[in-house]
């Protein structure tokens, strides 16, 4: 059992098959050498990335390709189409090393033959069956929906069509070859595993053999020639995604999530520049990042910022990098607008839908921090640099006054109680703004009711330099961290509980770069921990009918990986939890991130406002955050639709409960 | 013909930053950070817009000048990083009053021949905004203070400038050379970032000897103390209107 | 005539009818010549100048002297220095001063440099005039002047024979009118006082009806509370034109669209410190704390008794803004009608 290969194919259209592939992959190696020339003009920051670590994520989105998956009509389209190309790649690899090795060595058959021939081909017809259906759902999708056709180009659809075409006459080539060989169906009756071909060989099965053979040639050319077409445009189109997205993942920058890379002091001393100012300034590592794009556009459909008419889309600016670097047009300006750095609030779910593992946020930042090292960051986000400078906080407020909020409590410093067994990093909203103070004191009520002993560092402490880092002012970021490591190593604290994941993910993710090691926890995860520890009472029947659902902040869940800790808070407090539609790392930004708590929103809808608009769906008496910046553009929303329902932290659902119970208690 | 600008500049405390009054009456100057003059600010910014105007007809140099000691140089530095070409200072740590200030800035102005002076048209801390019309009269050249829009014309030879008055707004013609100064609404400065500071330090920066200045005169207006405003009285709530208008009454606000 | 003793107190460019703050200045030219023994006299210049003296004339003066030149017509700094210094030819003076406005305050220093005499710029108060020895012209003058955008006050010093001084017009009164002062019209030499290279161009006046809020000494804030343009909004516009206020809003305001941009105070808006301020229906959320906290005076009217407006306002007034703010209205228009 064993097919003819190049059966009804004469020597000409055989030497036109490998004159056009020695073409086309000369084509499609200049092509790739054209980017890796670009790769190669990028910084070397000697980074490196562990052999092991590059393996185990290759497995994971190369091959498992998890990220497609989070949508499971693309994951199963592209796993239709991948494998069944995979699959059919392979076949046609080992028709050729069968010919060759026949040819060469003047054998009969090599390998291509018997049960191994009868199990390739049944599942290459399996695949191929995968593969045009994979593209089928690829195309329904399309139409479905114009954010699956982000760029909406012709050329995008005519390379499903240029697949679809390459399946079907693949299938028909097979079919007419069945039909047309030696002896006919009858006598090769093995074939019957190869389904497909051998059900369109049946319909056509009794045409003259002339005509069999006229339509196989002329089929089996337009076939071969579509595949050399697209071996040779690959570099040149989204396809070359299938290079470079592997290859990106195997080299892209492991780092922490939630953090953002550092720069070089002595490196801007020394050559003067400072963030991305050209393509070139990315590193090499980057640059080859933006050549995986696979323009599915998960970032732009994920992003808040283009979700509100922002002018962000974080797709386009990685393409636009790409082609900069490849035309050698100027990347800041006209192609990549001030506002449209200034419009990303660094929620990351950019990042957290890439399926590629491009870092959009990064490369956002390292443009955004060209801008301000040009000066050119203006008005209110000026101000906030300026500020958290000069006085350690955005507002320009008093070190002094850092304490004000805990008027009356009597919170000791750490000098008084070095003992403490937790050390309050209060931040900034939760210091000076009113209503983040309420939250700061709910949170030490709540600590003190579970006899925790708590400590805070008062006027020593300053802005964590998060706001500075993600608005491109890495200098003022790296000052006020220093700062903060040093009396931090000083106090030694046993333990850091924070209210504010901003404040949390520079200390947790950020700081260790600067040699700051602390224990850092969020107030959800330290008071879940002392419900887990019998410390809070978890209330056993719902005692209350307040219907909560809570937003997830992004450094907590997206950039931190939390989202259980808050849930569990919520619920102990007896509270009817609620969930909005896109929740947990899914979650979608208030619009506060990056800086943009300080800055204008004056294009588009506010995120806020669409994001109250998404948890009003659920219908709560309470809109629960765990982010003073949440809490503000939670509030400021409210307070735009003129709505009834109460934004609360968490820990003032909890404290307001347990205050409850005491009364309750006491009334027995 | 290339157009050379000259922005005296001076640092003062931050606007942040709470200034405190040290036990003999003078400033607690202790932990205060300093920053380029705000108004000082506005000038070099539109020294450097106006520079950048005259590419077409030639170009232009924009020199910062400051009074005052080596404390000053982070000041120098931070109008360097936003563009300005290079710097001079003429040192001294003496405090000196505005006539004195104004008597150093027209030396300097007669070594350096600019076309334009640009300052802001007061410091944040003293608020006495005398220096540059003192310094336009020691020259006599025409001023024009309080500028919102500021334009170059003839290629370098005439500004016209639009002057915020109390009354509104006031526009003259000056035939250059001619001091003008800032306001808020000229413009809004670009950011002077840590790196840019650091590609600053390879500008020029000269010093200049006080006593190169020559006899500036002895210092005739001298703060001889600071103190605390009366404290404000603390915040009250009222029952009513009534009660309100009479305590805006009283206050003489009504 | 005039002695080391005498106070001159320079107005112009003198309108008619004279402002506020030009006849309040005078009032420093009393307390300063009561101080030193000597008398005040009044310099009024420009084309207004002979309406404005006799204005000027009930208050006190020993004389009011009127200067006019075809160069006054339209102001210049340049000029009105020329014929300041021109009328102090052979004239001897202790204190030359002026109320503070966008005119005195530049060439008030042009006129100290002519005279060589050091200046105290916006002086809320003269503490003590002293001339120790006249021969020498040893003398001191000491003034209370703001400092730090109003946030200190510092004492400053001036010394020698003559001290010249820009004053803050609200901080004095104009003297009592009394007999009016003889007017006396001082003549120039018909050479040019104007500078060669400066040309006056055009004035126009402030646009609109309601101050820039950036200048304003009185600023009415819509808040949230307001709850848009067709309710409570009016009623802050008809308080803030009643008190010729400017209208500021807050950013909640603005972005629900019930107010144009630039209403905006805050930090991400205008940052003011008017004289008296006044929040309709404003939480007080940080951002806009951080645009209006160093303003002199804060009133506060708002429902919630938490709102941390309150921990701000001079005066709070926990009211349904609905309520209070029309019958504030309505009061405040009565008052007026009294007086």
């Amino acid at each position: 059992m064993k097919r003819e290969i190049l059966w009804n194919v004469p020597a000409w259209a055989t030497v036109l098959m490998y004159a056009l592939f020695v073409v086309a992959a000369a084509v499609l190696v200049r092509g790739i050498w054209s980017r890796v020339r670009i790769w190669r003009r990028g910084r070397r920051n000697g980074e490196t990335r562990p052999a092991g670590d590059a393996l185990r994520a290759l497995m994971r989105h190369a091959v498992a390709q998890v990220r497609i998956w989070r949508s499971p009509a693309a994951g199963l389209s592209h796993f239709g189409i991948f494998w069944g190309f995979i699959v059919l790649f392979i076949g046609t690899c080992i028709v050729a090393v069968e010919e060759w090795t026949t040819r060469l060595f003047g054998l009969d058959q090599f390998i291509f033959h018997g049960w191994f021939y009868i199990s390739v081909s049944c599942a290459l017809e399996v695949f191929g069956l995968l593969f045009i259906g994979g593209l089928v759902l690829a195309m329904i999708r399309r139409r479905a929906d114009p954010r699956f056709r982000p760029l909406a180009r012709p050329v995008d659809a005519a390379i499903l069509w240029l697949f679809l075409a390459l399946g079907v006459t693949g299938f028909a080539v097979e079919g007419l070859r069945i039909a047309g060989a030696a002896g006919g169906m009858e006598a090769n009756d093995f074939e019957r595993w190869s389904f497909v071909g051998w059900g369109i060989a049946s319909l056509v099965d009794g045409l003259g053999e002339g005509v069999l053979r006229g339509a196989h040639l002329s089929l089996w050319l337009v076939h071969m020639v579509m595949s050399m077409a697209f071996i040779a445009i690959i570099p040149y189109c989204k396809l070359r995604h299938i290079f470079f997205s592997p290859l990106n993942v195997a080299v892209s920058a492991p780092r922490r999530p939630g953090a953002l890379a550092g720069v070089s002091m002595e490196e801007v001393e020394e050559t003067g520049k400072y963030g991305v100012a050209s393509p070139g300034d990315f590193t090499w590592r980057q640059l080859v990042s933006f050549d995986a794009c696979t323009e599915c556009a998960r970032c732009q459909n994920a992003c808040p910022a283009h979700a509100t008419g922002k002018p962000l889309s974080p797709m386009r600016v990685v393409l636009d990098v790409a082609s900069c670097a490849a035309n050698g047009r100027e990347l800041h300006g006209e192609t990549i607008a001030p506002e449209v750095l200034w419009s990303c609030t660094t929620c990351g779910a950019c990042v957290a839908e890439c399926p590629v593992a491009i870092d959009q946020l990064g490369a956002i930042i390292d443009m955004r921090r060209h801008l301000v090292g040009e000066g050119q960051i203006r008005g209110s986000e000026q101000k906030a640099l300026r500020s958290i400078a000069a006085a350690s906080n955005p507002w320009g407020l008093p070190q002094e006054e850092r304490s004000a909020w805990a008027d009356g409590l009597d919170v000791p410093t750490i000098d008084e109680e070095p003992d403490a067994e937790v050390l309050f990093w209060v931040g900034c909203a939760g210091s000076y703004d009113a209503r983040n103070q309420k939250v700061s004191r709910a949170l030490v009520e709540v600590l003190r009711a579970a006899g925790v002993r708590l400590a805070v560092l008062g006027a020593r402490e300053r802005c964590t330099g998060d706001p500075a880092r993600r608005m491109g002012d890495e200098f003022t970021y790296s000052e006020l961290a220093t700062a903060n490591i040093e009396t931090l190593r000083a106090a030694k604290p046993k333990r850091i509980v924070t209210a504010c994941p901003h404040c949390f993910n520079t200390i947790r993710n950020e700081y260790p770069a600067l040699g700051g090691d602390f224990e850092v926890v969020h107030h959800s995860q330290l008071i879940a921990e002392l419900i887990r520890d019998g410390l809070i009472p978890r209330d056993g029947a719902a005692t209350t009918s307040r219907r909560v659902v809570f937003h997830d902040p992004c450094y907590l869940a997206r950039h931190n990986g939390e989202s259980d800790a808050p849930r569990d808070v919520l619920r102990a407090s007896g509270a009817r939890l609620e969930e909005p539609a896109r929740a947990r790392e899914n979650g979608f930004c208030c619009g506060a991130g990056g800086g943009r708590m300080w800055m204008e929103e004056d294009i588009g809808e506010r995120v806020n406002a669409a994001r109250w608009r998404e948890l009003s769906v659920v219908q709560p008496d309470v809109v629960a955050v765990s982010c003073p910046f949440c809490m503000t553009m939670m509030t400021d929303a409210a307070g735009a639709e003129d709505s009834a329902v109460s934004v609360e932290d968490i820990a003032e659902v909890l404290a307001r409960e347990l205050e409850g119970r005491t009364e309750r208690a006491g009334e027995r | 013909m290339s157009l050379k600008l000259l922005v005296p500049i001076k640092r003062t405390p931050h606007r942040d930053s709470r200034i405190r009054i040290a036990a003999d009456g003078a400033l607690d100057t202790a932990n205060l950070k300093y920053e380029v003059n705000p108004f000082d600010e506005l000038a070099v910014e539109e020294a450097l817009r106006i520079k950048e105007s005259a590419e077409p007809f030639g170009g232009g140099e924009l020199v910062v000048v400051t009074v005052g000691g080596e404390a000053c140089h982070q000041q120098i530095l931070a109008a360097l990083a936003m563009g300005a070409d290079r710097a001079l200072r003429v040192d001294t740590d003496e405090p000196l009053d505005s006539a004195q200030i104004a008597r150093c800035l027209a030396v300097v102005v007669e070594r350096e021949s600019p076309d334009l002076v640009l300052t802001g048209k007061l410091a944040y801390d003293d608020e006495n905004g005398q220096v540059p019309a003192m310094l336009a009269e020691m020259l006599d050249w025409p001023q024009a203070t309080q500028a919102s829009s500021v334009e170059i014309l003839d290629g370098g030879k005439r500004a016209r400038v639009v002057c915020e008055v109390d009354s509104g707004l006031d526009e003259v013609e000056l035939e250059l050379p001619a001091v003008i100064t800032a306001d808020l609404r000229l413009n809004e400065p670009r950011y002077a970032s840590l790196p840019g500071i650091m590609r600053a330090k390879r500008k020029p920066l000269d010093v200049m000897p006080l006593a190169d200045a020559g006899d500036i005169g002895g210092g005739r207006a001298r703060v001889l103390s600071y103190r605390e405003l009366p404290p404000k009285p603390a915040g009250v709530r009222v029952e009513s209107v009534d009660e309100l208008i009479g305590k805006l009454q009283e206050r003489k606000l009504l | 005539m005039a002695e080391h003793s005498d106070i001159l107190i320079v107005i112009g460019p003198a309108s008619s009818p004279v402002k506020k703050g030009d006849l309040a200045a005078l009032g420093l030219g009393k307390a300063a010549s009561e101080k030193t023994g000597g008398a005040f006299d009044a310099l009024v210049l420009g084309p207004h100048a002979a309406e404005a003296a006799a204005e000027v004339a009930p208050h006190g003066a020993r004389t009011v002297f009127t200067l006019d030149h075809p160069d006054l017509a339209t102001y210049t700094a340049e000029a009105y220095a020329r014929a300041a210094h021109a009328f102090l030819d052979g004239r001897t003076y202790r204190l030359i001063a002026a109320a503070t406005s966008s005119s005195t305050r530049e060439y008030l220093p042009r006129l100290a440099v002519r005279l060589d005499a050091p200046m105290a710029s916006d002086v809320l108060a003269l503490d003590d005039i002293a001339l120790d020895d006249v021969a020498a012209g040893d003398g001191t003058a000491t003034f209370t002047r703001a400092v730090f955008v109003g946030n200190l006050l510092s004492t400053v010093e001036l010394s020698g024979a003559l001290a010249i001084a820009t004053c803050r017009a609200s901080e004095f009164d104009p003297p009592e009118t009394g007999a009016a002062s003889p007017v006396e019209a001082v003549a120039l030499s018909d050479a040019s006082l104007a500078h060669p290279r400066k040309k006056f161009v055009s004035t126009s006046q402030a646009k609109t009806e309601r101050p820039e809020l950036t200048e304003a000494e009185v600023v009415v804030t819509a808040g949230r509370g307001t709850k848009g343009p067709d309710k409570g909004i009016p009623l802050a516009e008809e308080l803030a034109d009643l008190l010729g206020a400017a209208l500021g809003s807050t950013r909640a305001v603005v972005d629900a669209g019930w107010l144009p941009n630039e209403f905006q105070v805050g930090q991400t808006g205008k940052i003011i410190a008017p004289k008296l301020y006044i929040a309709i229906g404003v939480s007080g959320a940080i951002q806009h704390l951080a645009g209006m906290r160093n303003s002199k005076t804060i009133v506060a009217i708002n429902k919630d008794p938490e709102a941390p407006i309150f921990e701000v306002a001079d005066f709070g007034l926990v009211a349904d803004l609905f309520e209070a703010v029309p019958e504030l209205i309505a009061k405040v228009r009565e008052l007026r009608r009294e007086a």
